[in-house]
Order: structure tokens, then sequence, then C-alpha cells
């Protein structure tokens, strides 16, 4: 598999945000031509658009969008796979039976509520 | 070019093009606010791109968000795109293990899927890698069978059956001594006890069970009461039953707290609740094979304390099951009605898994999961972790179709068992981590017996003819644990309810539904009409209440229902309106303040749907099939690739019992 990842750089109330597209590209659509096509199609907000091409990561569901919703595919997110049991809060009182809450998770953050526009 | 101008048209629409109504879910992180529009307009999925300013004429909207990832399952027979779930992991203490694992995958390799448990079972690789001894503890799960756990290191019989009940509690305690390992914390240790569960002078000779009058004559220290008896005597006086069930009781309460001995979580191994939920099982207290209580005052002991070969036990009073420290829900599905008209004509899974009809799941699982929790509170006074166990097929023994082309591929010579369908084993994940939470030593196992020496690992996945099917039941569990991961943080810590108000079919009153009255099974085996059952989750916020609700109906696949199911301890209520069999599962948010409102939580896309499939499923394949679908008809592909559906048959056939 091959993917397409596009980036834009933004900037929203001073802070720098990146929106990333992840796509898969098909023989229709070469890497160079999906490479070439991002700039143009950034909009007036965008700071900088980039894109680059890749077969490795992040591998997301064929075809589909993966933004950064769980699937950044940061460093930071394999940092902690499963097993790295140093995160997690254990309770070594009770002869195993343990408890604790991790305080790694991946979150998108609270949910505040709702919108239609 | 076409593909090009696709993708084109798609970026725009993501990076600000507007539609006339589209809904936003609106969240924060670190101070931060952002908005995310719905992936399809009504979808309740918020996939679109991250916006930092609120939109135009933006109003307060009360809906809720789906939770489901977009999930492929592999067009073609026996093949496995796991890569779509990425390599992520998971950082969930809810463990998932399966005895299913190619042998292509490594332990980092499966880990990196999801899969946080290793059964001792898929450890090993034939060439010497991923060895059972590399596993760290709090990753270990031993599921010992009677074949190791009752070794005769003499080299005599081993000690199940006869041996098992005849032998001294000393006898037993060297035998638990050598055959169980001494698993450190964080370890979870099970026993698979099939032939030493009764004792009856019926079953001489048998298997485990030598000539009768060759040992009639045996004197055995009782345990019951003082004394001594020859197994004649104990048999013709009439107490041999309880006999049995405190020897019973002993061996299995000493075989947990051996199995304890360096600090690992120990399980015997059977659900305390047998069966589908019962519509008594909240008021009765019967637990499976705990028909007395330990008792070791006859044979040494004193107020539940005796030594053993210089070992002493504590606590040798009560039931057995109090040296649990996390259950093992050890209950299959057997079997299952087909509602097609040729069972031995269904070509593959695809065809066949719309037409496997399963009573109510969603209920039966609730259901099954609160017996148990009400015998736990029985014996422990509290609730303790679980791990639901179930196979990748049903039990019974039913074969695949003939028109799969499978017959003799299997170990016995016939058909392989039938795999579940996919939503069944995606709302058995779902709902037991729902249901458990984000607690250590919970979890959901496959158990997977694919043949000696390692019974779950599958040795030359590739070359073996019966799995020539599709694979998508094990695709979709790896999908499940993919759709929790962004609610893992919700649930920590959040508070579950499973008795619900529920307001069913959105008419009438409220009335109080959970697992059990919703399946509604009745003691005498009757049953009754089934009703929609939903769990929930809520966690206080700085904004509000989070809930968290999951369930459904015994619906068909093309059926449509709303329920309205009240917020605990609030005046406001959430409508879930949702499609088929499969488990709904939505989060949202109750802005603190909220009174006597309804909160709308639907998600139906049609082509994210898939009949015996859960979740949110591409069945298109190719590329920018977001984009097309976002765009709408105008956009959407023409080109039709994946799986061949057929559609259900609309005649009237009566079901048949597989």
């Amino acid at each position: 598999m091959a993917y397409f990842i596009a980036e834009f750089v933004k900037e929203l109330n001073g802070v720098e945000t990146v929106e990333t597209v992840v796509l898969q590209y098909t023989d229709a659509l070469s890497c160079a031509q999906a490479e070439a096509s991002v700039t143009g199609l950034s909009t007036a907000d965008t700071l900088a658009a980039r894109a680059r091409c890749t077969t490795s990561a992040p591998a997301p569901p064929s075809g589909q969008i993966v933004q950064d919703r769980n699937c950044s595919g940061s460093s930071a997110d394999q940092l902690n796979v499963i097993g790295d049991d140093s995160n997690y809060v254990r309770d070594s009182t009770t002869g195993g039976g343990g408890g604790g809450t991790p305080t790694n998770y991946d979150s998108d953050g609270d949910l505040v509520g709702y919108i239609k526009a | 070019m076409k593909n090009l101008l696709m993708f084109a048209l798609g970026l725009l629409f993501f990076v600000g093009q507007t539609q006339a109504q589209v809904n936003y879910e609106v969240r924060k992180k670190n101070g931060v606010t952002t908005y995310r529009a719905e992936t399809v307009a009504g979808s309740s999925v918020f996939d679109g791109p991250i916006l930092s300013t609120l939109p135009q004429g933006a109003a307060t909207a009360r809906i809720a968000s789906a939770v489901k990832k977009p999930w492929k399952p592999e067009p073609p027979k026996k093949t496995i795109d796991w890569a779509q779930f990425g390599t992520g992991g998971t950082k969930s203490v809810f463990k998932l293990s399966s005895d299913f694992r190619p042998d292509q995958y490594s332990h980092d390799q499966w880990r990196q899927l999801g899969f946080n448990l290793i059964s001792r079972w898929s450890s090993d690789k034939r060439d010497g890698t991923d060895k059972w001894s590399d596993v760290p503890n709090n990753q270990k799960l031993e599921y010992e069978v009677e074949g190791s756990l009752y070794t005769n290191t003499s080299g005599g019989p081993r000690w199940a059956g006869h041996y098992f009940y005849t032998a001294s509690l000393a006898q037993m305690e060297s035998v638990f001594m050598a055959s169980i390992p001494g698993y450190g914390q964080g370890a979870q240790w099970t026993a698979n006890i099939e032939e030493s569960n009764y004792w009856s002078r019926d079953y001489y000779p048998g298997v485990n069970y030598p000539n009768w009058d060759a040992v009639k004559g045996m004197n055995i220290q009782l345990e019951s009461e003082p004394g001594n008896m020859t197994l004649e005597q104990l048999v013709n006086s009439g107490k041999a039953p309880f006999e049995m069930r405190v020897r019973r009781s002993n061996r299995n309460g000493l075989m947990l707290l051996v199995a304890k001995r360096n600090g690992a979580m120990a399980a015997f191994g059977s659900s305390m609740w047998q069966g589908e939920p019962r519509t008594d099982c909240l008021q009765t207290s019967n637990r499976f094979l705990d028909e007395a209580d330990m008792n070791v005052s006859n044979i040494g002991g004193s107020n539940g304390t005796i030594t053993l070969n210089g070992h002493t036990y504590t606590g040798m009073t009560g039931s057995f099951y109090k040296h649990e420290d996390y259950h093992l829900d050890y209950h299959y599905y057997f079997d299952f009605d087909y509602t097609g008209s040729n069972y031995e004509a269904e070509p593959d899974y695809p065809s066949l898994w719309p037409k496997v009809y399963v009573m109510h799941p969603i209920a039966r699982e609730i259901g099954h999961w609160m017996a148990n929790r009400k015998r736990m509170i029985d014996v422990h006074g509290k609730q303790i972790p679980a791990i639901r166990m179930h196979e990748l097929f049903f039990e019974g023994n039913a074969r695949v179709p003939g028109a799969f082309g499978l017959n003799g591929t299997n170990e016995d010579g016939a058909g392989p068992k039938p795999w579940v369908p996919p939503y069944i084993i995606r709302l058995q994940y779902m709902l037991q981590h729902i249901l458990e939470g984000e607690t250590f030593g919970s979890g959901y196992h496959i158990f997977h017996a694919a043949g000696s020496p390692n019974q779950g690992i599958e040795y030359d996945f590739a070359s073996k003819p019966k799995y020539n099917h599709h694979m998508h039941t094990a695709t979709s569990l790896i999908a499940a644990r993919r759709d929790m991961e962004g609610i893992l943080d919700k649930i920590a810590g959040s508070t579950l309810y499973t008795d619900l108000q529920i307001k069913i079919g959105n008419q009438g009153s409220f009335q109080t539904v959970n697992g059990v009255s919703a399946y509604n099974f009745q003691p005498d085996g009757k049953r009754g009409d089934r009703t929609p059952c939903f769990v929930m989750r809520t966690k206080q916020t700085d904004a509000g209440l989070y809930v968290l609700i999951a369930g459904g109906h015994d619906q068909g696949w093309d059926d449509t229902r709303t329920d309205a199911i009240q917020i605990p301890g609030s005046t406001n209520e959430i409508q879930v309106t949702y499609k088929g069999r499969d488990l709904a599962v939505f989060e949202t948010l109750i802005p603190t303040g909220t009174i006597g409102q309804t909160f709308i939580a639907k998600s139906i896309v049609s082509d994210w749907e898939k009949k015996g499939y859960g979740g949110r499923i591409i069945t298109n394949g190719g590329d920018l099939l977001l984009i097309s679908l976002a765009l709408g008809t105008a956009l959407r592909r023409s080109r039709k690739l994946g799986i061949r559906q057929r559609k259900p048959s609309k005649t009237s056939t009566p079901k048949i019992r597989i």
C-alpha cells in the first residue's frame, strides 16, 4: 500500500496547527501528481502546505481519510503501546489483583457539546 | 485524471466548503476548543477536519456521537488485512487476548494490533522466537488444562477423576505445587477442568476411573466429617454426594491458593452462572460446582487454616470462589437458527451470516454478566474483574455449509465449525469492556484450540485448507478494539448503570429494563417477548455529564426503531434510533444545568451497513471513498468492489436449528 499525506499548516488564535489528511493513492494518481496538487489546494488561512508519499505509516483503512483523531502516527503515539505498564498505577497491596488508571490514554479531548451551522 | 479531480474536490470540501446544514462536535483539549463536522450528514460520526473557529450561524444541537470507525472486511477468502488498523496497539488496561494467531504475527506485531494479553497457547513460534517465558507477567494468561494440571510426576495415572477425589488434600497440594507455575504479580492463571467436576460410582470403569472392584476397598479419610471409609462404604452410606462436594471445594480452593502463591491472579475457570441468563438469576445464589463450603477441620485444619507439606493455607472455609482474583466468564454460544432456505447451498460467510440468528445477544451478554456480578457480590462482597471467553465459532457440532467446499478439512475429518457472525464478536467485546470498565484483570479472550503442542498459534496458517474462508470474525474483534480506543479516558473513572429507565419504542411510560429482563428467559424454560436493552456509563466533566450508551434490540437487520433512555438522576433523556442487530454505541455530553431535554442519537448510513457485521463497514474498495461519500451521490463511486452480498430470502421459511 502507499499513502499520500497532505499537511496544511495554519495559525489559529496564535497557535500553529497542522491539519493532516491521509489518502491511499492508486495508479491513477501518482505520488508526484498528488504532491504537486497540494499547494493549489491550500486555503487563505493556510500558512504552508506540504505533501509527501509514504509506503509505511500511518496505515489507515484503505481509501479512508484518517485525520489526527487517534491516528496521527506520531512517534509519541508509538511509545506507549500495550504491555508497557510503566505508566499505569498499580495497587500492589492486593496480591496481584491490583488496579489503577492509566494516565496516558489517547484523548480527543473532552466532549463539550454540539452545534449545527 | 478522474481520481485527481475527485481528490481536489474532496480536499476543498474538507478545508472549508460548507453545506446547508452541518452538525459539529465540539471538544476541548488543553484549553483549546475545536469543531469537527460530520463525515456524512446525519451520520453522527465526526471525522471531518478540525476547525478552530466557530462556524457561522452556529446553534446548539442536542445530538450524540456514534462510536465507530471504518473497517474493511477483506474481500478474498483466507485473507487478513489487519494492517488497516495501524500499529498503535492499545493503551487500555482492559485485556484483549486471542489464541487464534496466525503464525506470521510475532508477539510484538500482535501487541501492535491491540492484544495486550497473550495466552500460553498462542505463544512460542516454531522457530523458537516469541517464547512464553519472555512475556511479561502483566501480559500472561495461563489457561491450564487437566492434562498438565493433574500430571503424575511418578508416571502413574493423572490425578484426575477417581484419583482427584480419592487423593488426600496433602497429595493434591503436592500435585498442584508441581504442576502450577508460580507466576508473579500481574499474571493471570486459570484452569480448564472438565473431567474432574463430578465423582460418582457410575463413572467406574472409565477414563480416569479404574475397575470398581479393584478400588472399592480403598480407605480414604473423609473431609465432610471425621473418620475414614472405604469407597464402597461411602457409596452405601449415602454420604458420597456430600463428601464429593466438600472434597471438590477443598481441592478447588487449594488449587487457587497455590496458583496465587507468588502473586498471580487466579480464576477457577468456569462461569459461576451457567448458560443463558434466566429471569431469576439475580434473585438466586446458586453457583456452578459450589455446592458445599470448604472444610479442613476434619483433616487436621482449624478455623480454615491447614498446613500441607509444610505450606500453610488460610481461608479454607466458605465458597472456594472466594479465592478468585478475577472470574473467567466461560459462556459459549452453542448453536443458532438458520433463517434462509438452503443452508448447505450457502456459498460463503458473507452470504450465510445475515441468516444466522442468535436470540438477542446484547441482552444475553448483559444479563449473563449481571448474573455473575450478583454472585461475585455474594461471595466477595464486591465485584471482581472478569474475562469474557468465547470462541470464533459456535461450540455445537454444526459444520459450515457444504457449498463452502471445506468438507473434510477439519482435524476431525468433517468440515469446520461455523464462525459466529462478526457483529456478535464485536458486541461481546465492546459490552464486556463497557461493563467492566477500565479495570486491570478484566478482559476478553478468544479460546481457539488448533492442536498441540501450541493449541492457539496457527503454524502454517496459510497452508491449512480449513481456513479457506472469510476471516471477518477475527478482523471484527480488532475493529471493535480500535473503536473503544477513543473513549478509554471517558470510561476510566465513570459510573456504570445496568438498570435503566427505558421508554420502549419511545412510547408509553419509562420502565426499568436490564439485560436479564430484556432477555426474558423464564426459569421453566419458557421465553417471553424480548425488549431493547441498554447500559450506560456517565462521568462528570467540567462541561457537564459525559454519557456513553450502548445497546440494541432483537430486531431484524432491516428494522429500525427508537427507544428513549432516561439519564439517571436527571430529567433529561436520550433517544436512540438504530437499525438492525448491531450494538449501537453513542457518546454525548449533557451540559451542566440542562433540564428536561432530549438528546438524539442516530447514525444510520446505508453505505456503512452490512448485514451480519457490526460497526462502520467499508463495503467498497478503492480510493477516495470517504470523499465521495461526503460529496454525496454526484461523486459516489460507480465502481463497486468488495464482497458479494446476497439479499436474504424474502420467503417465510421456518427457522432451522443448526
